[in-house]
């Protein structure tokens, strides 16, 4: 799936961060659940086969939405259960994949303007899947790569004059 | 004795469980419950010696729960266990009661460190 990135911005504090800081934060996420990663290009991280989301409402409102494909979500569930990827039912991946979302969706909305309010992580199954959050369009992208494959993170701005 | 971790996800209930075992804190028996309503039912029935809670869960929120806890009387230590760990939330934890706010990610460490004084 690619993305047309949209040059709003200059009053969308998402474009204060910097996509290295964002990056990095998602690292230490991944780190903390027990998988190395190394950025990636974003442009890199296609064959998607899922995608987690959360929106982020109040003082600044848009998304923050995840992919990986089956073998990377596989693999963050595997560590984050500790079980063999194999041994994992849909349920539990889809549960590993929404807190995942949720932990990173949750890092961000702490970089951004408050009070807001982060919402409950929706999780799609689904090969190349094309998402759009109404209102809203992507503003940034990054990517790391995982032992089990690549993690991609969109964040999706309000559009002006929504 | 008991420790109650409240959270809609099974997989945090388990990273969490897995860090308290981690972190040294290994006698305890850990209740489960996957939303507020039910960790405030549960809570109330059986008072643990400590609440470990999400914030944002379907049902009755964290901090729903908390509120629910303090008005029925129970004076029961609460801790949440959070992705949001901004100085706001901190803020309104506090306020609301809590006794420590721990954001995701964490370690073993950082429980040790925000469980060791209430559990003590």
């Amino acid at each position: 799936m690619s993305h047309t990135f949209e040059a709003s911005l200059a009053s969308d504090p998402v474009q204060a961060i910097s996509p290295d800081e964002l990056s990095e934060a998602l690292g230490e996420v991944l780190s903390s659940l027990g998988m190395e990663s190394f950025p990636i290009e974003a442009e890199t991280a296609q064959d998607l086969d899922v995608s987690g989301s959360v929106t982020i409402s109040g003082e600044w409102n848009g998304a923050v939405q995840m992919e990986l494909t089956d073998s990377s979500q596989r693999g963050a569930a595997s560590a984050m259960f500790m079980m063999e990827p194999d041994a994992l039912s849909l349920e539990e991946i889809v549960d590993a994949v929404g807190e995942l979302v949720n932990m990173v969706g949750g890092g961000i909305k702490g970089m951004l303007p408050e009070p807001s309010r982060l919402s409950l992580p929706t999780v799609v199954q689904g090969h190349d899947l094309h998402l759009s959050f109404p209102g809203m369009s992507p503003s940034l992208r990054y990517a790391r790569a995982t032992e089990s494959g690549p993690i991609a993170v969109t964040i999706w701005s309000e559009t002006s004059g929504t | 004795m008991h420790i109650l971790v409240v959270d809609d996800s099974k997989v945090m209930r388990s990273i969490v469980t897995r860090t308290l075992r981690q972190a040294g804190f290994d006698s305890y028996d850990i209740h489960e419950a996957d939303n507020g309503r039910a960790g405030l039912d549960a809570a109330l029935a059986q008072p643990p010696l400590l609440v470990l809670s999400d914030w944002n869960m379907p049902e009755m929120s964290g901090i729903e729960f908390l509120t629910g806890l303090r008005d029925a009387g129970s004076t029961v230590p609460f801790g949440f266990v959070t992705s949001e760990g901004s100085d706001e939330m901190r803020g309104r934890a506090e306020s609301a009661g809590a006794a420590f706010l721990i954001a995701k990610p964490f370690t073993a460490d950082t429980f040790r460190d925000a469980l060791a004084e209430v559990l003590s």
